[in-house]
Parts: structure tokens; sequence; C-alpha cells
């Protein structure tokens, strides 16, 4: 048979991966935090096939050999965490990260996560969370709601609550929000809901405070969105469709021939 | 007429370069998306029979494979925005410390590892113009990459990207190059410049690609017409001496 059936065979591989990818980025255009994935690609092994070959004495050029690829094959999958656009969201505990870093989130059952997305909530003891009720670390407790005016956000993550106690204004300064930077973020693994743990690739957490030290600030009132380019994503889509088809079109020349050296013998 | 098969094998030796080369062209077209991927050809030479019969037979030429040289040329640059992914314009390949010694990529896809090396997808060490390996644990300040491949932390000069150029490169897998050492390969100048956030695009042409499938599926069919017709006639000349 035709080497070349599956090497077309695994450029049609490779192509559907990349559709993944891509139409899992397309489908979290809207996730806050979401950070887009890339498909990387390399080539297979070649095969070098030598051919001894007798040469007649007024012949000087000897074949030297030629080297077959078998294909390409997906290489590694990366995150790349490009900041995206701030959103206006004007609530309290919607916190935006502009610049590098990420918020630390505390795993039900131990463990840490790490998260863009800054959309919190405050759950019935008063703890920062996030939707799915996973609290900020360090913790942030915010005590009798029923006092609370408003929560206060600093750039650099100071927390303050201002409350009204007994027709006076007092501001109660709460925990710190701390970041986490990775030297490299691209080896960070991806849980889903919007959450990354750490892998040996990407190396330990590096805490530090806001708007310090290559750290991004916080906005409050803001999300961040997620930097799916969707003009790119759909550029990326046609490109992978068409070398689909590009190597369909190598296992049917393969097919085709296969077929004329069926009808060699009538 | 005696029995002659010689043309038969000529033929037969065209079709089997018609199917490397469709297995060359399905390779090519199997890494039309990936980064830094160079196109091979296939080159194809002619022999004649050896001296072993009367002159006649000098009429055969055997169509044989010669070498699948590697297309240098430049691939299209994309910009992906990553701070670590570099394409070279211009000649030379970025070069890799792997476990079998160092080879070449223009897959500038790099990333940092946990201990802060610049390294490729494949894990292995990217190198500096000395040769050694490049850690860059600073993750307050911004890498930034100029185009002679210095690369600078913040404001501080931490090396040069190495960039070798050879005349004769062969394919070795995984993106990989290796200097061709059959072909004689000896280092030669580079002229380049390094861009920074961007990949170099294969540089395979689809319509070139498609033409060439085209090309040896037609060229296996006419072989495969021409032995039919060939065959045939043997057939006749059998016929002939039939009561």
């Amino acid at each position: 048979m035709i080497r070349a059936l599956w090497t077309s065979a695994s450029g049609m591989q490779a192509q559907q991966t990349n559709l993944d990818v891509i139409s899992h980025n397309i489908a979290n255009v809207n996730t806050v935090g979401f950070k887009r994935s890339r498909a990387n690609f390399e080539d297979l092994i070649y095969q070098d096939i030598k051919d001894p070959g007798v040469m007649s004495s007024n012949e000087t050029r000897v074949p030297s050999g030629i080297q077959i690829g078998l294909g390409v094959k997906l290489s590694d999958v990366s995150k790349i965490f490009t900041q995206g656009s701030l959103i206006k969201t004007d609530k309290q505990l919607d916190i935006a990260i502009q610049g590098e870093g990420f918020f630390k989130i505390e795993l039900p059952g131990g463990g840490e996560a790490y998260t863009r997305a800054g959309n919190f909530q405050i759950d019935n003891e008063g703890y920062v969370v996030t939707p799915n009720g996973y609290r900020l670390s360090p913790n942030i407790q915010i005590a009798s709601p029923e006092t609370l005016i408003s929560i206060n956000i600093s750039p650099n993550g100071k927390v303050y609550a201002v409350r009204n106690e007994g027709g006076q204004q007092t501001v109660e300064e709460l925990t710190d929000i701390k970041l986490y930077k990775f030297i490299n973020p691209a080896g960070l693994k991806a849980i889903g809901e919007n959450l990354f743990v750490r892998t040996e690739a990407s190396g330990d957490p590096i805490e530090g405070d806001p708007n310090t030290d290559g750290f991004g600030k916080l906005a409050q009132g803001f999300l961040e969105a997620s930097n799916v380019n969707i003009v790119e994503e759909m550029v990326n889509l046609i490109v992978a469709q068409r070398a689909y088809e590009i190597n369909s079109k190598g296992i049917i020349t393969a097919d085709e021939m296969l077929r004329t050296v069926g009808t060699l013998k009538s | 007429m005696a029995l002659n098969f010689q043309p038969i094998y000529v033929l037969a030796s065209g079709g089997e370069r018609a199917i490397e080369n469709l297995n060359v062209v399905s390779n090519n077209l199997a890494n039309i998306n990936t980064p830094g991927f160079k196109k091979l050809m296939l080159r194809e030479m002619s022999q004649y029979l050896p001296e072993n019969k009367g002159d006649s037979s000098h009429l055969f030429v055997f169509p044989r494979f010669n070498d699948t040289p590697v297309m240098t040329t430049q691939g299209n640059l994309i910009k992906t925005d990553s701070i670590l992914d570099f394409a070279i314009f211009g000649d030379g390949f970025f070069a890799v410390e792997t476990p079998n010694g160092i080879k070449y990529t223009r897959n500038g896809h790099f990333l940092r590892n946990g201990e802060g090396y610049i390294v490729d997808s494949n894990g292995n060490y990217v190198l500096n113009s000395q040769g050694k390996r490049i850690q860059i644990a600073d993750t307050t300040h911004q890498i930034k990459v100029l185009n002679d491949g210095t690369i600078y932390v913040g404001t501080e000069n931490v090396g040069k990207l190495m960039i070798k150029n050879f005349s004769a490169v062969r394919p070795d897998s995984e993106s990989y190059y290796i200097p061709d050492t059959q072909k004689n390969a000896v280092e030669i100048p580079a002229k380049y410049s390094v861009k920074q956030g961007y990949l170099e695009q294969s540089n395979v042409n689809g319509i070139k690609a498609m033409i060439e499938l085209i090309n040896a599926q037609r060229r296996f069919e006419i072989y495969g017409n021409l032995m039919r017709s060939l065959d045939q006639m043997e057939q006749k000349s059998n016929e002939i001496g039939r009561a």
C-alpha cells in the first residue's frame, strides 16, 4: 500500500485537533477571564531510503538517498495569557487584574487553584468566594452585612469595608488581596470552571502585592473579558478546514493510484 | 521478436518515482500548518542501462531518485502575541540542545520551563550564542528580543540567541533539522532578523502541492496504460505462432 495514505491521514487528524481547539476558544468567547489556546504541530520521523543500485561508468552522479516523512503530530496545546479587555460592570466584587498575576482560590477538600476570573460574591458566612462557592485565598471575611455600606478595593489590593454603625461612618481594613505569578503560565493545567492548577512545568507560584514588582493592578467594578479574538479564530477555522480538505485529496490520489495498479492486469 | 521485458521495468521504475513523489508531497501537505516546516522536493535523475548488452539498450533510461533537498525558502510570519514566540526572517536556525546533541529548528515556539530556562515545546533547551542554556528567572521585568536576537530582561542584556546557517540540512523530525553530512554541509553566514511575538508558517504552497498530486497520479496512470499496451503486444506475438 502507498505510505501517503497514512501520511495524509495524520494531516487530517492534526487538523481535527486544531478544529477542536478553535471551537473551544469560540465557545468561550464570552467567558470571564478565559485565555485562548493554540494547537502547535511538529513533523513526524523521516525514513531514509537508500538506493545502492549500479551506476554506469559514464554516470558520475550517485544517488544520495531520499527522506520520506511520515506526516504530522500535535506537539502541544498552549494557553496564551495576553490581557483581555476590561468591561465595566459597577459590581463591587467584580475585580479585574490589569497586568500579570492570578487570584488564588481554595478548592474544596484542600488544594489550590488560580484564576483570572474576578467575578466574586459573598457567601452566607461572609467569605469572598467564586461563583462556584470556592473561597478566595487569603480568605476575606466581611462580617455583619446589615451595617455594610460599601466595599472598596484599591489597585494595590487593600480591601476596606465602609460601615454605618449607629449613624457613624466607619472604615474597617480587611485582609489584602494577593496575586500569584508563575514563571511559565503556559504550563498551568486548566481544570475547568476558569481555574488553573500548578504543574511541574509551570513552576511554583510567586506571591506578591498587586501593582508592585511587575504584578498587575486591580480594577474594582470591572471584569476581564476573554482574550479570544473572534475574527482571528474564524480565519483559523478557514485555514484548518482547507488544510483538512487538501489532505483528504492526498488520500484520494493514493487511492486512485492503487486503482491503477489494480487494473494493470486485465 | 524475442520477448523483451526491459521497457516494462523502465516503466515500473517510473511508477515507483511517482509513488515516492506522492509520499513526499503528502508529507508536505500534512505539515501545511506546522510552524517553521520547510518543504522537501523529490529530485530525480536518469540512468542509462549499464553496457551489458548491445548498443540498442542504451535507448533505455531508468528514472531514479537522487535526493530530497530541504527547500529553505521563507514562510509567512503570523502574529501570535506570545512573548516567547520567535520567527526568523531570513536565513538560519535556532539552536536547541537535545538529548541527542544540538539540533536546529525554525519553529520558534518557545516557553519558559519551571526553572526559568527557555525551552521548546519538546522541553529541550534553546541555546545562546555561547552555546549555553538561557535561564531567565526574573518574572518582574518584560523579556524583549531585538532583531539581532539579543535578549533583554528589563534593561539588562542577558545574552543573544544562537542562530546558525548551513549549506545543506536534512529533516530530523519534531521540527528539527541537522546539517547534512552526506552533502558535506558547512556553516555559512546568515542574514536574518528575529521577530518577537511572531511564528513562521510552513513554506508549503497548497496550490503547487495540489498540482503535484495531480501530476503524480496522472504520471502513474500513463505508465500503467503503457505497461498494459506492452503486455497486449506480447500477447499478440504469442498468438501468432498458434495454429
